[in-house]
Protein backbone atom coordinates (compact mmCIF):
# COMPACT_ATOMS: atom_id res chain seq x y z
CA UNK A 1 0.00 0.00 0.00
CA UNK A 2 1.51 3.30 -1.12
CA UNK A 3 2.34 6.22 1.44
CA UNK A 4 0.84 9.62 1.81
CA UNK A 5 3.78 10.88 0.11
CA UNK A 6 3.77 8.16 -2.77
CA UNK A 7 -0.08 8.68 -3.65
CA UNK A 8 1.00 12.43 -3.65
CA UNK A 9 3.48 11.35 -6.19
CA UNK A 10 0.88 9.70 -7.97
CA UNK A 11 -1.16 12.31 -8.23
CA UNK A 12 2.02 14.59 -9.48
CA UNK A 13 2.54 11.93 -12.06
CA UNK A 14 -1.29 11.95 -13.47
CA UNK A 15 -0.33 15.66 -14.01
CA UNK A 16 1.26 14.25 -17.46
CA UNK A 17 -0.95 12.00 -18.69
CA UNK A 18 -1.28 13.47 -21.71
CA UNK A 19 2.52 14.47 -22.40
CA UNK A 20 2.52 10.35 -22.19
CA UNK A 21 -0.51 9.47 -24.24
CA UNK A 22 1.45 11.75 -26.62
CA UNK A 23 4.46 10.02 -26.41
CA UNK A 24 2.35 6.21 -26.50
CA UNK A 25 0.54 7.92 -29.75
CA UNK A 26 3.72 8.69 -31.35
CA UNK A 27 5.44 5.10 -30.72
CA UNK A 28 1.73 3.06 -31.40
CA UNK A 29 0.39 5.44 -34.18
CA UNK A 30 -3.09 4.39 -32.70
CA UNK A 31 -5.14 6.12 -30.34
CA UNK A 32 -7.04 3.27 -28.72
CA UNK A 33 -3.30 1.84 -28.15
CA UNK A 34 -1.83 4.73 -26.52
CA UNK A 35 -4.69 4.74 -24.12
CA UNK A 36 -3.94 1.38 -23.19
CA UNK A 37 -0.29 1.95 -23.10
CA UNK A 38 -0.66 4.67 -20.84
CA UNK A 39 -2.52 3.00 -18.29
CA UNK A 40 -0.32 0.40 -18.47
CA UNK A 41 2.73 2.68 -17.76
CA UNK A 42 0.77 4.10 -14.79
CA UNK A 43 -0.13 0.78 -13.28
CA UNK A 44 3.58 -0.05 -13.94
CA UNK A 45 4.52 3.74 -12.38
CA UNK A 46 1.94 3.02 -9.24
CA UNK A 47 3.97 -0.53 -8.50
CA UNK A 48 7.52 1.51 -8.64
CA UNK A 49 6.34 3.94 -6.29
CA UNK A 50 8.60 2.94 -3.47
CA UNK A 51 11.53 2.72 -6.03
CA UNK A 52 11.37 6.35 -6.74
CA UNK A 53 14.19 7.48 -4.72
CA UNK A 54 14.57 11.19 -6.71
CA UNK A 55 10.84 12.55 -6.72
CA UNK A 56 12.13 16.00 -8.41
CA UNK A 57 12.82 13.56 -11.66
CA UNK A 58 9.46 12.36 -11.36
CA UNK A 59 8.67 13.56 -14.45
CA UNK A 60 11.73 11.93 -16.66
CA UNK A 61 11.51 9.03 -15.13
CA UNK A 62 7.90 8.48 -16.31
CA UNK A 63 8.87 9.39 -19.63
CA UNK A 64 11.49 6.63 -19.45
CA UNK A 65 9.01 4.15 -17.96
CA UNK A 66 6.79 5.67 -21.39
CA UNK A 67 9.57 4.91 -23.36
CA UNK A 68 10.60 1.17 -22.53
CA UNK A 69 6.56 0.19 -22.24
CA UNK A 70 5.99 1.59 -26.38
CA UNK A 71 9.21 0.04 -27.23
CA UNK A 72 8.06 -3.42 -25.40
CA UNK A 73 4.86 -3.01 -27.30
CA UNK A 74 6.90 -2.65 -30.34
CA UNK A 75 8.52 -5.57 -30.08
CA UNK A 76 5.57 -7.94 -28.97
CA UNK A 77 3.87 -6.83 -31.77
CA UNK A 78 6.55 -7.36 -34.19
CA UNK A 79 6.16 -11.31 -32.74
CA UNK A 80 2.52 -10.91 -32.69
CA UNK A 81 2.97 -10.05 -36.55
CA UNK A 82 5.91 -12.68 -37.84
CA UNK A 83 3.86 -15.54 -35.63
CA UNK A 84 0.26 -14.26 -37.03
CA UNK A 85 2.61 -13.97 -40.78
CA UNK A 86 0.83 -10.62 -41.49
CA UNK A 87 2.27 -8.80 -44.35
CA UNK A 88 4.61 -5.36 -43.27
CA UNK A 89 3.21 -2.51 -43.41
CA UNK A 90 -0.63 -3.47 -42.49
CA UNK A 91 0.33 -2.85 -39.00
CA UNK A 92 -2.39 -4.10 -36.46
CA UNK A 93 -5.31 -1.69 -35.18
CA UNK A 94 -3.81 1.19 -37.18
CA UNK A 95 -6.49 3.39 -37.36
CA UNK A 96 -6.22 5.20 -41.26
CA UNK A 97 -8.75 7.80 -40.20
CA UNK A 98 -10.17 9.59 -37.09
CA UNK A 99 -13.85 10.72 -36.95
CA UNK A 100 -11.75 13.98 -36.41
CA UNK A 101 -9.96 14.68 -39.19
CA UNK A 102 -11.54 14.94 -42.53
CA UNK A 103 -10.34 12.13 -45.66
CA UNK A 104 -7.56 14.60 -46.63
CA UNK A 105 -5.66 14.96 -43.77
CA UNK A 106 -6.36 11.44 -42.81
CA UNK A 107 -4.30 10.25 -46.15
CA UNK A 108 -2.03 12.69 -45.39
CA UNK A 109 -1.59 11.18 -41.85
CA UNK A 110 -1.26 7.76 -43.25
CA UNK A 111 1.46 8.59 -44.96
CA UNK A 112 3.27 10.68 -42.12
CA UNK A 113 2.53 7.59 -39.74
CA UNK A 114 4.31 5.18 -42.43
CA UNK A 115 7.67 7.47 -42.58
CA UNK A 116 7.76 8.18 -38.86
CA UNK A 117 7.37 3.78 -38.89
CA UNK A 118 10.20 3.14 -41.33
CA UNK A 119 12.47 5.78 -39.12
CA UNK A 120 15.66 3.84 -37.34
CA UNK A 121 15.04 3.13 -33.62
CA UNK A 122 17.52 5.77 -32.40
CA UNK A 123 16.02 8.44 -34.54
CA UNK A 124 12.38 7.63 -33.96
CA UNK A 125 12.49 8.08 -30.06
CA UNK A 126 14.05 11.18 -30.56
CA UNK A 127 11.22 12.12 -33.49
CA UNK A 128 9.11 11.00 -31.21
CA UNK A 129 9.79 12.32 -27.65
CA UNK A 130 10.39 15.78 -29.31
CA UNK A 131 7.46 16.06 -31.67
CA UNK A 132 4.71 14.16 -29.96
CA UNK A 133 6.02 14.41 -26.25
CA UNK A 134 7.39 18.18 -26.49
CA UNK A 135 10.08 17.39 -24.19
CA UNK A 136 12.74 19.80 -24.47
CA UNK A 137 16.42 18.80 -25.66
CA UNK A 138 17.31 18.25 -22.23
CA UNK A 139 14.51 16.18 -21.06
CA UNK A 140 14.91 14.69 -24.14
CA UNK A 141 18.48 13.86 -23.50
CA UNK A 142 17.83 12.72 -19.93
CA UNK A 143 15.06 10.17 -20.39
CA UNK A 144 17.18 8.55 -23.34
CA UNK A 145 20.20 9.31 -21.30
CA UNK A 146 22.40 10.96 -24.58
CA UNK A 147 24.03 13.94 -24.75
CA UNK A 148 21.27 17.03 -25.99
CA UNK A 149 23.73 18.07 -28.95
CA UNK A 150 23.50 14.30 -30.23
CA UNK A 151 19.48 14.85 -29.64
CA UNK A 152 20.07 17.53 -31.84
CA UNK A 153 22.00 15.85 -34.11
CA UNK A 154 19.17 12.93 -34.46
CA UNK A 155 16.23 14.89 -34.40
CA UNK A 156 17.38 16.79 -37.69
CA UNK A 157 18.45 13.26 -39.31
CA UNK A 158 14.86 12.22 -38.20
CA UNK A 159 12.63 15.31 -39.97
CA UNK A 160 14.96 14.91 -42.98
CA UNK A 161 14.01 10.87 -43.24
CA UNK A 162 10.32 12.03 -42.42
CA UNK A 163 10.22 14.57 -45.45
CA UNK A 164 11.82 12.43 -47.81
CA UNK A 165 9.77 9.68 -46.71
CA UNK A 166 6.55 11.45 -47.06
CA UNK A 167 7.52 12.90 -50.41
CA UNK A 168 8.58 9.71 -51.91
CA UNK A 169 4.89 8.06 -50.55
CA UNK A 170 3.07 10.95 -52.17
CA UNK A 171 5.01 10.22 -55.62
CA UNK A 172 4.28 6.87 -55.41
CA UNK A 173 0.69 7.48 -55.02
CA UNK B 1 10.91 24.77 -27.36
CA UNK B 2 13.77 26.34 -28.64
CA UNK B 3 13.03 25.46 -32.30
CA UNK B 4 15.09 27.96 -34.18
CA UNK B 5 16.73 25.71 -36.64
CA UNK B 6 13.87 23.40 -37.77
CA UNK B 7 13.81 22.70 -41.39
CA UNK B 8 10.52 24.96 -43.30
CA UNK B 9 9.64 22.33 -45.26
CA UNK B 10 9.18 20.19 -41.82
CA UNK B 11 6.58 22.95 -40.62
CA UNK B 12 3.40 21.24 -42.57
CA UNK B 13 4.27 18.00 -40.65
CA UNK B 14 4.48 19.73 -37.72
CA UNK B 15 1.22 21.05 -38.11
CA UNK B 16 -0.32 17.39 -39.03
CA UNK B 17 1.23 16.15 -36.05
CA UNK B 18 -0.81 18.61 -33.97
CA UNK B 19 -3.95 18.01 -35.75
CA UNK B 20 -3.28 14.28 -35.37
CA UNK B 21 -2.50 14.76 -31.63
CA UNK B 22 -5.44 17.15 -30.80
CA UNK B 23 -7.87 14.44 -32.54
CA UNK B 24 -6.63 11.82 -30.44
CA UNK B 25 -6.35 13.67 -27.25
CA UNK B 26 -10.15 14.76 -28.05
CA UNK B 27 -10.91 11.23 -27.30
CA UNK B 28 -8.67 10.43 -24.66
CA UNK B 29 -10.09 13.69 -22.74
CA UNK B 30 -13.39 12.31 -23.33
CA UNK B 31 -12.86 9.33 -21.57
CA UNK B 32 -12.32 9.20 -17.82
CA UNK B 33 -8.26 8.62 -17.80
CA UNK B 34 -7.42 8.72 -14.40
CA UNK B 35 -11.00 6.39 -13.36
CA UNK B 36 -9.69 4.21 -15.62
CA UNK B 37 -6.32 3.89 -14.58
CA UNK B 38 -7.86 3.24 -11.16
CA UNK B 39 -10.38 0.43 -12.35
CA UNK B 40 -6.95 -1.56 -13.53
CA UNK B 41 -5.11 -0.97 -10.02
CA UNK B 42 -8.26 -2.47 -8.44
CA UNK B 43 -8.10 -5.28 -10.76
CA UNK B 44 -4.55 -5.75 -10.98
CA UNK B 45 -4.88 -5.68 -6.80
CA UNK B 46 -7.26 -8.24 -6.67
CA UNK B 47 -5.81 -10.44 -9.59
CA UNK B 48 -2.73 -10.26 -6.83
CA UNK B 49 -4.66 -11.26 -3.95
CA UNK B 50 -6.40 -14.20 -6.24
CA UNK B 51 -3.21 -15.34 -7.41
CA UNK B 52 -2.03 -15.57 -3.17
CA UNK B 53 -4.86 -17.26 -2.41
CA UNK B 54 -4.68 -19.48 -4.96
CA UNK B 55 -0.66 -19.99 -3.74
CA UNK B 56 -1.72 -20.60 -0.18
CA UNK B 57 -3.72 -23.33 -1.72
CA UNK B 58 -0.75 -24.54 -4.22
CA UNK B 59 2.03 -24.40 -1.92
CA UNK B 60 0.57 -26.52 1.13
CA UNK B 61 -0.91 -29.19 -1.42
CA UNK B 62 2.25 -29.56 -3.16
CA UNK B 63 4.34 -30.02 -0.16
CA UNK B 64 1.82 -32.91 0.75
CA UNK B 65 1.84 -34.30 -2.19
CA UNK B 66 5.81 -34.25 -2.42
CA UNK B 67 5.76 -36.23 0.73
CA UNK B 68 3.33 -38.46 0.13
CA UNK B 69 5.48 -39.32 -2.96
CA UNK B 70 8.65 -39.18 -0.92
CA UNK B 71 6.76 -41.63 1.57
CA UNK B 72 6.29 -44.40 -1.05
CA UNK B 73 9.03 -44.14 -2.67
CA UNK B 74 10.49 -44.72 0.64
CA UNK B 75 8.37 -47.66 1.34
CA UNK B 76 8.96 -49.32 -2.00
CA UNK B 77 12.78 -48.88 -1.76
CA UNK B 78 12.49 -50.74 1.73
CA UNK B 79 9.98 -53.78 0.67
CA UNK B 80 12.79 -54.43 -2.21
CA UNK B 81 15.62 -54.43 -0.02
CA UNK B 82 13.49 -56.71 2.42
CA UNK B 83 12.62 -58.57 -0.41
CA UNK B 84 16.18 -59.83 -1.35
CA UNK B 85 14.68 -63.34 -1.24
CA UNK B 86 12.24 -62.84 -3.46
CA UNK B 87 14.33 -64.49 -6.76
CA UNK B 88 14.62 -67.78 -4.60
CA UNK B 89 10.70 -67.35 -3.25
CA UNK B 90 10.00 -67.39 -6.71
CA UNK B 91 12.33 -70.10 -8.01
CA UNK B 92 10.91 -72.25 -5.27
CA UNK B 93 7.39 -71.99 -6.91
CA UNK B 94 8.48 -72.77 -9.92
CA UNK B 95 10.35 -76.02 -8.78
CA UNK B 96 6.81 -76.77 -6.83
CA UNK B 97 5.28 -76.35 -10.07
CA UNK B 98 7.33 -78.70 -11.57
CA UNK B 99 4.95 -82.68 -12.19
CA UNK B 100 6.15 -84.85 -9.38
CA UNK B 101 8.31 -82.59 -7.51
CA UNK B 102 5.35 -81.17 -5.24
CA UNK B 103 4.72 -84.78 -3.97
CA UNK B 104 8.14 -84.82 -3.52
CA UNK B 105 8.35 -82.32 -0.94
CA UNK B 106 5.56 -83.24 0.94
CA UNK B 107 6.78 -86.71 1.33
CA UNK B 108 10.44 -85.25 2.36
CA UNK B 109 8.74 -83.48 5.23
CA UNK B 110 7.78 -86.82 6.67
CA UNK B 111 10.84 -88.85 5.72
CA UNK B 112 13.43 -87.04 4.00
CA UNK B 113 16.58 -88.41 1.90
CA UNK B 114 15.07 -92.13 0.91
CA UNK B 115 17.01 -93.60 -2.41
CA UNK B 116 13.32 -94.36 -3.80
CA UNK B 117 12.06 -90.69 -3.75
CA UNK B 118 15.38 -89.72 -5.27
CA UNK B 119 14.47 -91.74 -8.18
CA UNK B 120 11.41 -90.46 -8.64
CA UNK B 121 12.58 -86.87 -9.68
CA UNK B 122 11.66 -86.82 -13.31
CA UNK B 123 14.94 -87.60 -16.03
CA UNK B 124 15.17 -83.57 -16.84
CA UNK B 125 16.05 -82.17 -14.25
CA UNK B 126 17.95 -85.01 -13.10
CA UNK B 127 20.47 -84.37 -16.55
CA UNK B 128 20.13 -80.84 -15.48
CA UNK B 129 21.41 -81.08 -12.01
CA UNK B 130 24.25 -83.70 -13.01
CA UNK B 131 25.09 -80.73 -15.59
CA UNK B 132 25.29 -78.54 -13.34
CA UNK B 133 27.19 -80.19 -11.00
CA UNK B 134 30.30 -81.06 -13.93
CA UNK B 135 30.14 -77.80 -14.92
CA UNK B 136 31.07 -76.46 -11.41
CA UNK B 137 33.61 -78.81 -11.06
CA UNK B 138 35.32 -77.63 -14.28
CA UNK B 139 35.13 -74.03 -13.30
CA UNK B 140 36.78 -75.04 -10.26
CA UNK B 141 39.38 -76.98 -12.66
CA UNK B 142 40.36 -74.04 -14.36
CA UNK B 143 40.70 -71.71 -11.92
CA UNK B 144 44.06 -70.91 -11.37
CA UNK B 145 45.53 -71.21 -8.04
CA UNK B 146 46.09 -67.62 -6.33
CA UNK B 147 49.87 -66.10 -6.66
CA UNK B 148 51.93 -66.72 -3.61
CA UNK B 149 54.02 -64.08 -2.83
CA UNK B 150 57.81 -64.14 -2.85
CA UNK B 151 59.20 -65.23 0.67
CA UNK B 152 61.46 -62.54 1.17
CA UNK B 153 62.70 -61.78 4.48
CA UNK B 154 61.73 -58.42 5.83
CA UNK B 155 64.53 -56.75 7.38
CA UNK B 156 64.87 -53.92 9.86
CA UNK B 157 66.39 -50.68 8.26
CA UNK B 158 69.59 -51.37 11.01
CA UNK B 159 70.05 -54.79 9.09
CA UNK B 160 69.25 -53.37 5.39
CA UNK B 161 71.96 -50.71 6.23
CA UNK B 162 74.45 -53.32 7.66
CA UNK B 163 73.98 -55.33 4.19
CA UNK B 164 74.36 -52.71 2.10
CA UNK B 165 77.43 -51.65 4.03
CA UNK B 166 78.98 -55.32 3.46
CA UNK B 167 77.78 -55.18 -0.21
CA UNK B 168 80.25 -51.46 -0.20
CA UNK B 169 83.23 -53.27 1.33
CA UNK B 170 83.40 -56.47 -0.78
CA UNK B 171 82.67 -53.98 -4.25
CA UNK B 172 85.74 -52.18 -2.68
CA UNK B 173 87.95 -54.95 -2.71
CA UNK B 174 87.29 -56.78 -5.45
CA UNK B 175 87.89 -53.31 -7.60
CA UNK B 176 91.27 -53.20 -5.46
CA UNK B 177 91.73 -56.58 -6.15
CA UNK B 178 91.48 -56.01 -9.94
CA UNK B 179 93.46 -53.22 -10.31
CA UNK B 180 96.25 -55.19 -8.43
CA UNK B 181 95.90 -57.89 -11.24
CA UNK B 182 95.78 -54.95 -14.34
CA UNK B 183 99.30 -53.99 -12.54
CA UNK B 184 100.48 -57.11 -12.02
Amino acid sequence: MPTGEETKLFEEMMAYKEDVFRICLGFSRNASDAEDLSQDIYLKAYQSLGRIHTPYAVKEWLFRVARTTCLDHRRRAAVRRLFLRRPLGSDEGVERTTPELSAEAGEQLNVLKNAVTRLPGKLREVFVLREYGHLSYQETARTLGIKEGTVMSRLNRARRAVIDRMKEDVHER
Amino acid sequence: MNDEHRDPEFEPIARLIREEEEAALAVFRRRDFGRRVMARLEESKQGKRGRFRLWKILVPTTAALFLIAAGAVLLLHRARISDSGGATRSFISVLQDLPGLAELASRRDSAPGREEDIQNIPQSIRDGLAMAGRQKANEEENVPPPKRALDVPRLSLEKKMAVLFKDRAIERVLVSVREKSKEV
